[in-house]
């Protein structure tokens, strides 16, 4: 008891103290992964999905071109379904030192099938429905991909694998991103992924193709910049109900669904906008305000929409700054 | 095992190199400088003496290899002009890095010849000294060594080592690997003995092994059992002290403590013993226990809080205590279910002596107070209520960062009270009491961190009591109080799909029987029964230990509904002997069933005091040992961790605490107070591992005091202690995140005369821990950066909180009634306080939260 009021209590706090300030999220200027979104947010045993990746190389210089790495062989149903109980098992797949290249698959998309066993062989859950679930890793990489002996009594999730360039010196934090994403199954409940209609600016759609214009900034702080409106609409009918999540008089929830911005130029105010709330539906203010890029030129804005079961969508469109 | 200090200090094995920072920016400035023709020479490395591997890391036990990373500004002549962490690792070895960099000497970095400043990346990486393993062999009964005797060490990876004794008997090994070994010595004429040890990276373990003279009609298969040779292990290292104290609070310094608002509970935490608390976190930390192991009674009754939601203000106000009872520790029989300290509240009557009333309002809240006779019945009543009103601006400010507010975080507490009088000798009381703290907000801009902890976030939590107490003086010797309790607490949180929703209904009941059975012995006997229906409803991430890093956002959620019910009676029995001229000496046991565990737990405790002068001034020696029990919490950890509740086959949480102080009094004013407490826990509940957990906390405390009584009160209070916990006992002792080393509180107030008081409050307190969290996984199906924390948990430490509160007070007093004005201002030099540490998105940049900035608070009271 004592521990969620603490809980509640630090939130409340954080909004009061002062926070140390840092480049945004959404600023894409090193090598990024966005999202994957699988065809199947919840696959049937025996299904093949589908992944995609928005992967981007935000680097002002590139000295080698950014690639997408998959690890070919789904981690199935770690213990307690964490995804760093899948890292031991790589210890017998690799060896350190050796440009994993071959053994990988490259590219934006990866397919593979959901084991017939993938739910009776998940430990029963303390309540609801039977699931399982596969884990699949990628890497975004400026460079090749080396597996790391892990440290003994290190840190259980720190990262197995490495991003190397040609001199085999290991490349820092803004030439690589190491991720995973989830796939369940589940024997009763289903999920769809969230799709984005139209992205608005100023309350008119914006084409994709055209995307969004706006005059560049010649303020000194991105924060005094002018804003104009961004809104990314999605449909009520997207908020799926999730029979297994209940309020607390015991009714079922719908699905939480937000957007996150991600620029190579300029600042949403928010980096991440609650549009439908699992308990209050959609949220009366689904809009963000865009800051300006403080120079002129040609970028790229993404919104990308999840939902708290797995489901995403995205949009890519043309950031013009007159 | 000796342990040799120094030698843990010694130089570590540091490997260094270099390696050109932001390679590719490098490699970009040397193509762009090649274009312009020019040539750059990277700097290069003349002396580097070593980083010493830190000390902190080898009491934390790290296991592994690790390795700090420098970004070196290196400027013309070749010195670190600045040193910077890139990624920290906590356990010292930053520090430890920092410190050997910037003794380094370069070659600076040329362009065309001409040397010029540059930035480069340099690590160092520290490795864990082995073990050493020593000792000596002697004969059995003489302890006269044997030279020349085999010794045979098999290591943790089979690898064995064999050694002989030299003249002295001594043998050593200084390279083994950490981990278990078998030690087997064997010497001609003699019987072979064996024994098992665990080495732990720089430490020293030293056995003594005493071998027994071969007996040839003796088969060694039957020698052997009983022939069990004795080995001496020393540790070198300061023995744990112990201490006992009970402390409290007069009215004069609970009203005027500069930093609380004149809130009595919170005046607490200027106590020795009492740990400094997060900002907003209205939690009592003592004596390095977790909040939820120490217990809040009002009249012997438990309360769930102690606080209003922040710590703002406590749930039941001072105007209407007679007494705060403050146990840090060694608590007497009476009460149970806990392990950290007790806070016992007694509620004052209300007066008889005509109609009395009180009204206060300050910025964040307003209370009324009205008592007096019922009449000429012989009942005498009391109510009182406060209610906050901080919404009123708070729900705006929130709006005006685009939360949707629906309920302002708000709190109000009520009181009513009544007693009578039978005769002389009895009374009767009956008390309701409650509080309830609420808020709901709907946050749509989340931290991209998890964003699935948003949305609607509601809380609320309240209680109340309906308390009968009966009082009767049955004789000259025999006492009887009687307390019986009904009441509800409940607690609702969500945030998002996590819920937490709680629900009891305790019935309490308590009887003591205190009877003098002849001059200098008490007894006193009582039961203590709960009654506690409740139910839980949960839906949380899963549940990790600390150091255990969570599974990320996208992990399907445990979800629990239970309705139980808790039975836990008690009895116990004290004695009160006073043996000799002042001594006393109190020894009780305890009892307790817990229904969830079906099982009985028996405390067996004793306190003694013993006065060293007749007189003024005293000096009095006090000391106490005994067992303290708390049963397993239905949601929840003595480890502060949410546990699902859903663990069988647990017993209860166990601490041993021991206690040993001084009083010695000065003059009429003056006192001071010295303790050192021991405190042993076991069996302690973890996430999903059963009783496997156990820790300590020891310390000493000082409260040097002036008394109130003439124009000024006031003490210095400073706490030495250490809390250390872990979860298995495979594990080494890590650091609990209840630990504060160095706790100084200065309190002084004096009246200035014409209703003026002015007082000062100054705190130096150690910085709160953290796990230093590095770059790692990002999970794509949320969109979640994920960070590593460094493990084992709680390697570093924020920097010293100091900050100084003043307080000041005007009382105008008329012929009927009396007005009170206080300014109470807190942080007053704006000291910028460490309460945390904020990371980048990707955990690659890191910076300090700090606390709050000055915060005045202005209140007026009047009284008649």
């Amino acid at each position: 008891m004592l521990k969620a009021q603490l809980l509640l209590l630090a939130l409340m706090s954080a909004g009061i103290g002062c926070s140390p300030s840092f480049d945004p999220p959404s600023e894409v200027k090193s090598v990024r992964v966005l999202a994957t979104r699988a065809d199947k947010p919840y696959g049937a045993p025996g299904d093949t999905v589908k992944l995609d990746i928005l992967a981007f190389d935000g680097r002002p210089s590139k000295p080698e071109p950014m690639d997408v790495f998959w690890f070919t062989t789904p981690c199935i149903n770690p213990l307690n379904d964490a995804y760093y109980n899948c890292f031991p098992g790589f210890a017998k797949t690799f060896k350190p030192g050796i440009d994993l290249t071959p053994r990988l698959d490259m590219g934006t998309s990866f397919s593979f099938d959901l084991p017939a066993d993938v739910i009776t062989t998940h430990a029963a859950p303390q309540s609801g429905d039977a699931y399982g679930v596969a884990v699949v890793f990628s890497m975004a990489c400026a460079g090749h991909v080396q597996y790391m002996a892990p440290v003994s009594g290190g840190a259980p999730d720190a990262l197995p694998f490495g991003c190397f360039d040609d001199h085999q010196t290991q490349l820092d934090a803004n030439d690589f991103v190491f991720s995973y994403s989830l796939v369940y199954s589940f024997s009763e409940e289903t999920n769809a992924n969230p799709v984005i209609t139209r992205l608005t600016q100023g309350g008119a759609p914006v084409d994709p193709d055209l995307g969004v214009t706006v005059e560049h900034c010649t303020q000194g702080k991105i924060d005094d910049c002018p804003t104009t409106p961004l809104d990314t609409v999605v449909l009520e009918a997207n908020q799926e109900l999730t029979p297994a999540n209940r309020d607390a008089s015991g009714d079922p929830l719908k699905e939480e669904i937000w957007v996150d911005y991600y620029v190579t130029a300029g600042k949403p105010k928010n980096e991440t906008v609650i549009l439908y709330d699992t308990h209050g539906g959609r949220t009366p203010n689904t809009g963000d305000d865009f800051h300006a890029p403080q120079t002129a030129g040609e970028y790229l804005l993404w919104a990308v929409v999840h939902d708290n079961r797995g489901g995403a969508d995205w949009l890519e469109v043309p950031l013009h700054a007159n | 095992m000796f342990v040799s200090i120094a030698e843990r200090f010694r130089v570590a094995r540091a490997l260094v190199f270099l390696a050109l920072i932001f390679a590719s920016l490098a490699a970009r400035a040397q193509q762009m400088d090649a274009a312009k023709g020019s040539t750059i020479t990277p700097p290069r490395l003349k002396t580097d003496s070593g980083a010493e591997y830190p000390a902190q890391a080898l009491h934390d036990q790290v296991p592994a290899s690790v390795t700090v990373t420098l970004i070196l500004e290196i400027s013309t002549d070749g010195a670190v002009a600045k040193a910077d962490l890139q990624t920290p690792q906590g356990h010292g070895f930053d520090e430890a890095a920092l410190a050997a960099a910037h003794k380094l000497v370069f070659e600076p970095a040329l362009r065309d010849g001409t040397p010029i400043s540059a930035r480069i990346k340099f690590q160092y990486v520290f490795t864990p000294p082995a073990p050493r393993l020593v000792g000596r062999v002697a004969r059995q009964v003489s302890d006269r060594p044997i030279a020349g005797a085999q010794v045979k060490v098999r290591d943790a990876s089979g690898g064995e080592h064999t050694t002989s004794t030299a003249p002295d008997g001594s043998w050593g090994f200084l390279d083994l690997p950490p981990g278990h070994v078998h030690i087997l010595v064997s010497a001609a004429g003699q019987m072979p003995v064996d024994s098992e040890e665990d080495l732990a990276s720089g430490q020293e373990t030293s056995l003594t092994l005493r071998l027994s003279p071969e007996l040839a009609s003796t088969p060694v298969a039957e020698s052997a059992p009983g022939a069990e040779a004795p080995v001496e292990i020393e540790v070198r290292g300061e023995r744990p002290p112990r201490e006992v104290t009970k402390r409290t609070l007069g009215k004069e310094e609970i009203e005027h403590i500069p930093g609380t608002n004149g809130d009595a509970l919170r005046s607490l935490q200027n106590l020795p013993g009492v740990a400094r608390p997060p900002p907003f976190q209205g939690a009592l930390i003592v004596r390095g226990s977790a909040p939820a192991d120490t217990n809040i009674f009002v009249d012997g009754t438990n309360i769930p809080l102690i606080y209003h939601f922040g710590g703002l203000s406590s749930v039941v106000p001072t105007e209407l205590l007679e007494k705060i009872d403050f146990y840090p520790g060694n608590f007497s029989a009476v009460y149970g279910r806990g392990m950290g300290g007790v806070v016992d509240v007694g509620l004052r009557d209300p007066r008889s002596d005509g109609l009395h009333g009180l009204a206060q309002v300050d910025l964040i809240d307003a209370r009324l107070m009205l008592e007096g006779p019922v009449f000429k019945t012989g009942w005498k009543f009391l109510v009182a209520g406060r209610r906050s009103y901080f919404d009123a601006w708070l729900g705006p400010a929130l709006k005006r960062t685009g939360a949707g507010v629906t309920t302002a975080p708000r709190y109000y507490d009520g009181q009513a009270m009544l007693q009578r009088d039978i005769d002389s000798h009895s009374s009767f009381r009956l008390t309701l009491l409650g509080s309830n703290d609420a808020l709901k907000i709907l946050n749509q801009t989340p931290d991209s961190a998890d964003p699935t902890f948003a949305g609607q976030l509601g809380y609320s939590t309240s209680f109340w009591r309906l308390q009968a107490r009966y009082q009767n003086k049955l004789s000259a010797r025999t006492e009887l109080r009687v307390t019986a309790a009904y009441g509800v607490d409940a607690i609702d949180l969500g945030v998002g799909t996590n819920l937490i929703r709680t629900t009891l209904h305790p019935v309490s009941a308590r009887a003591e029987l205190s009877h003098k059975v002849v001059r200098g012995l008490s007894a006193n006997f009582g039961v203590d029964l709960v009654y506690e229906p409740y139910h839980v409803s949960l839906s949380v991430p899963p549940t990790v230990r600390p150091g255990q890093p969570s599974g990320g956002p996208g992990q399907v959620p445990v979800r629990v509904t239970t309705s139980e019910t808790l039975f836990l009676p008690a009895g116990y029995a004290e004695l009160e002997v006073v043996p000799w001229r002042g001594g006393r000496i109190v020894p009780g046991l305890r009892a307790d069933y817990d229904s969830s565990t079906s099982s009985w737990d028996f405390s067996p405790r004793v306190n003694g005091r013993q006065d060293l002068t007749t007189g003024f001034p005293r000096t009095t020696l006090k000391a106490g040992a005994g067992l303290f029990y708390q049963p397993p919490a239905p949601i929840g950890t003595s480890q502060g961790a949410i546990d699902t509740g859903t663990q069988t086959m647990l017993s209860s949480n166990r601490a041993i605490h021991y206690d040993v102080g001084l009083e010695q009094e000065f003059t009429a004013n003056i006192d001071l107070s010295f303790d050192l407490f021991y405190k042993s826990l076991n069996h302690l509940v973890v996430s999903d591992a059963g009783n496997s957990g156990d820790g300590r906390a020891y310390g000493a405390e000082w409260l040097l005091r002036y008394k109130p009584g003439g124009r000024f009160f006031g003490w210095v209070s400073y706490t030495l202690s250490r809390s250390e916990r872990r979860d298995t006992p495979a594990e080494p002792l890590r650091l609990s995140e209840y630990d504060q080393t160095h706790i100084l509180t200065l309190i002084g107030s004096y009246k200035l005369g014409r209703g003026w008081q002015l007082g000062g409050r100054f705190r130096l307190v150690s910085g709160n821990l953290y796990s230093p969290t590095s770059y790692g996984a990002f999970d794509a199906t949320t969109g979640s950066q994920l960070g590593v924390a460094t493990f084992p948990p709680n390697g570093s430490r924020l920097p010293y909180f100091h900050q100084l509160d003043i307080r000041a007070d005007k009382t105008w007093l008329f012929p009927s009634w009396k007005l009170n004005a206080y300014l109470d201002v807190q942080n007053v030099y704006y000291a910028k306080n460490a309460e945390g540490i904020g990371y980048n998105y990707n955990y690659t940049q890191y910076g300090y939260v700090t606390g709050l900035p000055i915060l005045p608070s202005l209140g007026l009271r009047a009284e008649f």
